[in-house]
């Protein structure tokens, strides 16, 4: 089958979107299929920039270009699903989030709002008229619902690595890979170090915008014998670094999927997230795979101490988690056989 | 298994070794096992590969490659400036050379080849000397058709200009080599150093929680050992009672006079009662050794006595043991108890004893007959008309200078007064020294002593000197025994009363202080 697969490309801002769009063309092309990966070049600013790429996406028509049919198109994200096919399949990976969930009422600007309205009519065009509609957790499936009046199916795929990871003896840490942005509110976790009864250890890993202020506040309380940002990681790093944790923490505000959660299921760790924490709670079950506790530091802090009161049940909930991600049948087999194969 | 660090950058510094461990190529899902033994392992093995640090940096001595055979170098020269190895025409033509030409020559014909030229622009290569090394080549290169010829001078210039620079190439190949190892085995080092210690402080944890258990298994293994003699009390006392209870028996078998039932059965129960008793007496008292010690502290009361005579009457003997000490100290003593198994047991051990009633006992005595009277723990058993009469018996019994003691639980210490006392079921009341002082002095003792005993321990009084701490300790911790001591004189001679009045006034003070202390 010839497959035209579309994402954008944020130039030199590689991120999870990369190895997602990556990992659904390999997939692909390991199932047989001749894949054309077409990205565009996508500019948060201007808004003006937005919409041009948009209508620039909406005049493409791909069913046959150049006299060379296209079996099936394949779109990730905002605006590629525009692309005119009329075998369009999308696994909406997110909306442009800026103008759905993270939108700001009173920040807003004229031309903010202009742009909100018509990505608004373009999102309710293109996806309604698509022959398959996924997203890429029930949490972007739910935003769709509520924004859009439309229904998607949620569809997970693996991490990158995911055979890679391993399960090590616990040496009495929480860890927490993350980007240092405040959407990760790492800071949630610092604070809970404050309200520690046990010497469980705090390792956060990462860089981002956030990491002087996250320096200031471990500062500040003093914390510096209990907290550490690691920085930056390599691959290796990241997997001994989960193999021998006591637990994991990810607590992002109303993340779209989280990789994190995956890995740490992978690795055998429990993990604690928030209730508004989105894509995480997707995977976590409360008492049996983790914590799903309010986002303040005093109920994560309690949730720690309960993680090192009881180690080996705490190691126990993490085998409960790998079970449960390979029991969720998350792989890119199953990814492809939906992505071609399911009807709407 | 679950491991904790106190240190948060050991912790760090664990887990990078952990991280450096891990082998980037194998698609393994195992955990790397003993790291520091695998660098162990790696740090012994000196199977240092001779590559190339930076293929887009080499240095020149990693070039000429001084240390490496012909073959090797042409290899080595091949994938430096072309990226792959050479075919073998190009490596028997310049293994042909190399003898006639040298290293260097064969290093600038193939930095002017266009093949080399091409790959090393495209992949950015830097190669040191390139321009020196060329330069003949350039020159040559303007003499057009003669150049072959100038070719042939050159190639000796070049071989002379290798093995002139070859031995300093050598040293710098030496150095760079060395400089790779000992970085090398720097890392390993600390990498195993840092688990060693990591490894340590695990150990040392390990030990400290299992000399925290063993500490607890050892107070486990006090307490099995205190049950363990607690149950050798109790073998002792069952013991005795099955002999008592047998005795019994064969008391029944052989009497053939017929008995109504009511009388056989009330003979029976009582017979069952003593046997309760004595296993309660052999659990509950102290051991053979500390009665002894106890007794021996009458020993001043014990010469009064032998000053009078030699007849001693103990009332209520039990096992015998005063019986003994007075055999030892010279008296001729006599026991009675209603106990028949404590009667065999003093028959047996060779004393003068008879089973049966104390009073009637008493009664047989002549007047003026004993020097020494005495009863240990068997005031407190009594109703008050029998505890009266044994008085009174005692001091008709007794010669003048004859001496009464009478030891009984002291009800001083509340503990004995309110709980101690209690565990005996034959107890009837506590009996306070002001009570037995009076009951010796209403029937004619003349001077009556109280004797207070067994104290607690030190280590179970409250700590402190102040009034409030002593009066605490007096009333909890003190003495849980006391004895009345009363001395039969002949009739009063003149100061003697004032004396007894002194006595007395000594033993109220004490009382009125909560002082209680022998």
């Amino acid at each position: 089958m010839k497959i035209l697969l579309t994402a954008n490309l944020v130039p030199f801002m590689r991120g999870g979107a990369d190895y997602h769009i990556e990992g659904v063309a390999r997939a692909l092309r390991e199932q047989g299929h001749s894949v054309e990966l077409l990205r565009f070049p996508f500019r948060f600013q201007p808004e003006a920039e937005i919409e041009r790429l948009m209508a620039y996406v909406e005049s493409l028509d791909m069913t046959a270009p150049n006299g060379v049919s296209i079996d099936r198109v394949i779109s990730l994200q905002f605006p590629g699903y525009g692309v005119n096919h009329p075998d369009h399949t999308v696994w909406v990976m997110h909306q442009h989030r800026a103008m759905y969930e993270l939108w700001d009422e009173k920040q807003a600007n004229a031309e903010q709002r202009h742009l909100k309205s018509a990505v608004h009519a373009f999102d309710n065009c293109h996806l309604s008229k698509a022959r398959r509609l996924f997203a890429n957790s029930r949490r972007v499936a739910e935003r769709l619902h509520t924004y859009n009046q439309l229904e998607a199916r949620p569809l997970y795929h693996p991490p990158y690595n995911a055979e890679r990871f391993y399960c090590d003896e616990e040496w009495g840490y929480v860890f927490c890979p993350s980007r240092l942005e405040s959407l990760k509110r790492q800071d949630l976790l610092i604070e809970a170090a404050r309200y520690l009864q046990t010497p469980a250890k705090i390792l956060i890993a990462g860089e981002g915008g956030q990491r002087e202020r996250y320096r200031q506040l471990i500062e500040q309380h003093g914390l510096d014998d209990r907290v550490r940002l690691l920085g930056g990681f390599s691959e290796e790093e990241k997997l001994a670094w989960y193999a021998h944790a006591m637990a994991v923490f990810f607590g992002p505000y109303d993340e779209d999927y989280g990789y994190i959660t995956l890995e740490a299921m992978l690795a055998g760790k429990p993990v604690i997230t928030c209730k508004d924490s989105g894509g995480p709670c997707e995977f976590v079950s409360h008492g049996e795979t983790g914590w799903i506790v309010a986002p303040e530091p005093q109920a994560i802090a309690a949730a720690i101490d309960d993680a090192w009161h009881n180690r080996v049940r705490s190691a126990e909930m993490g085998r409960c988690a790998t079970a449960a991600y390979h029991r969720a049948g998350i792989s890119w087999q199953q990814v492809t056989e939906q992505l071609i194969g399911g009807k709407r | 298994m679950s491991q904790t660090f106190n240190d948060i950058d050991g912790l760090v510094n664990r887990l990078k070794v952990v991280a450096r461990q891990i082998d980037t190529q194998s698609p393994s899902s195992e955990p790397p096992s003993y790291t520091w033994r695998h660098c162990l392992n790696e740090l012994s093995e000196d199977a240092y590969k001779q590559d190339v640090l930076n293929l887009h940096h080499p240095c020149f001595e990693e070039l000429f490659a001084p240390h490496l055979s012909d073959e090797l170098f042409i290899d080595r020269a091949y994938q430096i400036l072309m990226g792959r190895a050479a075919d073998s025409g190009g490596m028997n033509h310049y293994l042909d050379l190399l003898p006639r030409a040298g290293r260097l020559y064969i290093l600038a014909v193939l930095l002017c080849a266009d093949e080399a030229q091409a790959y090393l622009a495209r992949e950015n290569v830097v190669i040191p000397r390139r321009g020196a090394l060329t330069l003949p080549f350039r020159i040559a290169g303007k003499f057009g058709p003669l150049r072959r010829g100038v070719h042939v001078v050159l190639r000796p210039i070049y071989r002379m200009a290798s093995i002139a620079i070859r031995p300093r190439l050598r040293l710098l190949a030496r150095l760079s080599c060395l400089e790779v190892k000992e970085q090398r085995n720097g890392e390993l080092i600390r990498d195993i150093l840092i688990e060693l210690d990591g490894e340590t402080q695990r150990l040392l944890a390990t030990l400290e929680s299992q000399g925290a258990q063993l500490g607890s298994f050892e107070h486990e293994l006090d307490q099995q050992k205190h049950i363990l003699s607690e149950q050798e009390r109790y073998q002792a006392a069952l013991w005795s009672a099955l002999q008592h209870h047998r005795r019994a028996v064969e008391k029944l078998a052989s009497s053939e006079s017929v008995v109504n039932t009511s009388e056989q059965s009330t003979q029976l129960s009582q017979d069952l009662i003593d046997a309760w008793y004595l296993a309660f007496e052999d659990a509950c008292r102290g051991s053979e050794d500390a009665i002894a010690v106890h007794l021996r502290k009458y020993q001043p009361q014990l010469d009064i006595a032998l000053a009078a005579g030699n007849k001693a009457l103990d009332l209520g003997c039990g096992r015998g043991e005063w019986l003994a000490l007075l055999t030892e100290q010279g008296f001729d003593p006599h026991g009675v108890d209603l106990n028949i198994a404590m009667i065999d047991h003093c028959q047996h051990a060779g004393f003068s004893v008879e089973q049966g009633d104390i009073i009637e006992c008493l009664r047989r005595q002549p007047d003026n007959s004993h020097a020494l009277v005495s009863g240990f723990h068997i005031a407190e058993h009594l109703p008050f008309d029998v505890f009266y009469t044994m008085v009174n018996e005692a001091h008709r019994i007794l010669v003048p200078g004859g001496v009464l003691i009478l030891e009984t639980p002291n009800p001083e210490n509340v503990l004995v007064g309110s709980h101690t006392f209690y565990h005996d079921p034959t107890h009837r009341n506590p009996l306070t020294p002001t009570a037995v002082t009076f009951m010796l002095r209403y029937h004619g003792f003349s001077s009556v002593e109280v004797l207070r005993f067994n104290p607690y321990p030190e280590e179970a009084k409250v700590p402190g000197d102040d009034p409030l701490t002593a009066r605490v300790n007096g009333h909890l911790c003190g003495p849980q025994d006391f004895a009345a001591v009363g001395l039969k004189r002949a009739p009063v001679k003149e100061g003697e009363a004032s004396d007894n009045e002194m006595m007395a006034k000594r033993a109220d003070r004490a009382l009125d202080d909560g002082e209680v202390s022998v």
